[in-house]
């Protein structure tokens, strides 16, 4: 095994131009068509009186489901996540239980999201979690996807079309954003528990 | 084998398991470890035999070898091993293709083994990771074994007899220890990569 693919393992790995420009552009109208809902999550301290950098996640968020307009996002999502598993990870994956979230970042409101992992107590647990950028790096400052598995932080690729891939189970985030917007897609892929 | 305090609770990353030892067989685990030459800790990296990192790893290790005097150890780890896998994460689990560790931490050293991940540069994938807390935690200060799965860390209990079960993927750390001597047996448990 290479030096990169450990890394791959351990942490990320990106696949550059996953999607052209002008798809990338209907990801964002359909995302934006949406009215992405402000999600606020207090972490450590419930409560509406809590600092914005105190907060565990400061997003919006809207839900993709898969329909007629989508079916081509979640093709192409789909061999993505194959080619990526069969590459790399080869863990049993049956598909997408969850609806694709589409990601919203603000600078003017300290959008966030801290150290976590994916995987949850689902029926259908995430195995293989994926984020799209959307936003050109130069239209936002900070918002550095992040990975973490010991040693050094990992700082995801921030180029628009590139999809980012990790194992749900690798501690993660998403640094504070303190200019423009970052916009996002985050797709999970799911299948039986981890064995 | 009784399951004294039994599991923490299932949103912890780590599961501890007290009781499964005497205090008659704690000491003999800690007589036959002293009884071994312990070699200054290296950290499997660039080298293929492992490097002395003081950057990441201050501590002293020896292997403990299964033979005739360690054979019964080997058979009680493993029980506590399937037992606590059968419940909690049903892992495809083959056994301990490694020997024992047996770590020493010491204050004056000011010895630590900062954040890391189990997997990653072994040939045979490590799937549980264990830790059997030797040492009552009066004993020493500081040392603390802890867990980033989530926006917080987590500590495991130090109580002597203790083990400390988590998944090989968890990002873990032990902190430095400032006064005393903390000793533990780490254990692998091995088995197909994950799917």
């Amino acid at each position: 095994m290479t030096e990169e693919n450990r890394l791959a393992m351990l942490t990320f790995n990106a696949w550059a131009d996953a999607f052209t420009p002008a798809e990338i552009d209907r990801i964002v109208a359909d995302g934006d068509s949406l009215m992405p809902e402000r999600v606020q999550l207090a972490g450590t301290a419930p409560g509406d009186h809590v600092a914005a950098a105190e907060r565990l996640r400061i997003t919006h968020t809207a839900w993709i489901d898969r329909n007629p307009d989508t079916l081509w996002l979640c093709a192409r999502m789909q061999a993505v996540a194959q080619s990526l598993n069969d590459q790399t990870y080869q863990y049993d994956l049956r598909g997408f239980s969850e609806n694709f979230q589409y990601t919203v970042y603000h600078g003017n409101e300290g959008g966030h999201y801290d150290w976590h992992v994916d995987h949850g107590p689902l029926p259908a647990p995430r195995k293989l979690s994926m984020t799209v950028q959307l936003t050109d790096p130069s239209q936002y400052q900070g918002c550095n996807l992040e990975f973490c598995a010991g040693g050094n932080v990992e700082i995801a690729p921030r180029d628009r079309g590139t999809v980012v891939a990790f194992p749900s189970y690798v501690l993660h985030r998403v640094t504070p954003i303190t200019a423009g917007v970052r916009k996002s897609l985050v797709v999970w892929t799911t299948g039986p528990k981890f064995r | 084998m009784s399951q004294g305090n039994g599991q923490y609770g299932s949103t912890l990353p780590f599961a501890a398991w007290g009781g499964a030892f005497t205090p008659a067989e704690l000491d003999r685990i800690e007589a036959y470890g002293d009884g071994l030459t312990t070699a200054k800790a290296t950290v499997a990296g660039d080298a293929p035999q492992g490097k002395e990192d003081d950057a990441s790893r201050i501590s002293r290790t020896a292997w403990i070898a299964r033979n005739a005097e360690t054979d019964w150890f080997y058979v009680r780890m493993e029980r506590i091993a399937r037992t606590l896998n059968d419940q909690l994460w049903q892992f495809s689990i083959s056994g301990f293709s490694e020997l024992f560790q047996y770590t020493i931490y010491n204050g004056q050293e000011q010895a630590y083994f900062d954040w890391h991940v189990d997997q990653g540069f072994v040939e045979v994938p490590r799937k549980l990771s264990f830790s059997l807390q030797l040492s009552h935690g009066s004993q020493y200060e500081g040392c603390d074994l802890q867990f980033h799965a989530g926006r917080l860390v987590e500590t495991a209990p130090r109580e002597r007899g203790v083990v400390i079960a988590f998944p090989s993927y968890v990002l873990h750390r032990v902190t430095p220890i400032t006064s005393g001597t903390r000793k533990s047996v780490v254990i692998w448990i091995t088995g197909p990569k994950f799917k």
